[in-house]
């Protein structure tokens, strides 16, 4: 038995076989296997092989394709506060209604809406959250403000020390009139809404 | 043997990947459509005939659970193959069952229909046949090389990774084992 002492031709020739040379190497190959008989062989004992390679029992893509996993969940994300010196940010609200919102759904009350304004203002000296004019979380100085992503499930439960039952009806239904104009959270699953704030809360203005 | 997919406004693996980490199930099914027929033939090639789907739906299952893993500096089908490749090893181990070579003349061959009579498709297939029996009397390493060299094209560069060994030992492997076949067919 005797190889083509062509070696760099002869080890390109799988490339060949499955067409993934450049036009100017496919010539040259081509060019040399009109010459030269060992290569010509070898090419088609090569490709005898590819062919009996393609032999494969049928496949259930459906099937597989059942058995994969989900995929991951959209993580929610929650913007940090802005830095020192900005107006007062609206996440203590915007918790603050949320934590109303929750309370309302446990008295069968809730109606989802747009954004809180000053019932959720109310709620948050009634649970002893700060209130708008005491940022909750202010970043430090040097650190820019980032896009955080936080999972529902590492928010530290709220303590809720009022209730909707310190109000009054007059203020009772002005409270559902400002919670429709609640803008809408992020999507989460639908879980017992735990939220808190996060260890480091420091009120800085 | 060339697969579909390189087309320019197909979707790159890398953004069906992308698509599916952000809840498209529908980029998932892309990937497996595209790659499971090279991974069937790879599990064949490697003794898995009878057990070919279970073995790529593992392969799957594992790669889309370990995803994060992937780095996109190795192609994702050369990923695949690694995993599918020790999962044979792995239940070869468990079981220590030999690998069930196929006899290729059972086996229904994709024939070229490009202008053959009969008398051609009988030679092709009887070369086929002893072809495929030679490469079958080949060492462990020598076929897997051979197989992902000649039957998917891979570089050595790639096979190297599947394998675990490095391009020049890929390139002496292959070598031999194409010196075996003719050997075998010369007898």
């Amino acid at each position: 038995m005797i190889d083509c002492p062509n070696g760099d031709l002869r080890d390109v020739l799988p490339e060949y076989l499955h067409a993934r040379l450049e036009p100017r190497a496919r010539a040259a190959v081509a060019a040399h296997l009109a010459t030269c008989e060992l290569c010509s062989e070898e090419l088609e004992l090569l490709r005898a092989a590819c062919d009996a390679h393609g032999a494969m029992p049928p496949m259930d893509i459906a099937r597989i394709v059942a058995a994969l996993p989900s995929p991951p969940k959209r993580p929610v994300a929650v913007r940090a506060l802005p830095a020192r010196g900005h107006r007062a940010a609206r996440w203590p609200v915007a918790v603050a209604a949320a934590a109303a919102a929750a309370a309302l759904l446990a008295a069968g009350l809730f109606d989802a809406g747009q954004r809180a304004t000053g019932a959720a203002e109310r709620l948050a000296g009634a649970s002893g959250l700060p209130s708008p004019e005491q940022p909750a979380i202010t970043p430090k100085a040097e650190e820019a403000p980032s896009l955080a992503v936080v999972e529902p499930e590492a928010l530290p439960e709220l303590a809720f020390a009022g209730g909707v039952s310190d109000l009054s009806a007059g203020d009772l239904e002005e409270l559902i009139a400002e919670l429709d104009a609640i803008e809408a959270l992020p999507a989460i699953e639908p879980q017992p809404v735990l939220l808190s704030l996060p260890a480091a809360v420091s009120g800085d203005d | 043997m060339h697969e579909p997919g390189s087309r320019r406004e197909q979707a790159t693996d890398r953004e069906l990947i992308d698509r599916w980490r952000e809840g498209d199930e529908q980029a998932a099914a892309e990937l497996v459509g595209r790659h499971a027929p090279a991974l069937a033939r790879f599990a064949v090639s490697l003794g898995e005939w009878e057990h070919a789907e279970e073995i790529v739906q593992d392969t799957f299952v594992r790669a889309f659970d370990s995803l994060a893993a992937f780095r996109s500096d190795s192609s994702l089908r050369t990923w695949l193959f690694t995993i599918l490749r020790r999962l044979v090893l792995d239940r070869r181990r468990a079981t220590r069952r030999r690998p069930e070579m196929v006899d290729i003349a059972s086996v229904e061959i994709a024939a070229d229909d490009k202008g053959s009579n009969g008398l051609d498709q009988l030679v092709a297939d009887e070369t086929r046949t002893r072809v495929m029996a030679a490469v079958r009397r080949l060492s462990r390493m020598q076929r897997e090389v051979f197989t992902l060299r000649v039957g998917e094209g891979l570089s050595y560069r790639e096979i190297a990774e599947i394998v675990g060994s490095t391009e020049g030992a890929a390139r002496v492997h292959y070598h031999n084992a194409v010196r075996a076949v003719k050997e075998a067919l010369d007898d």
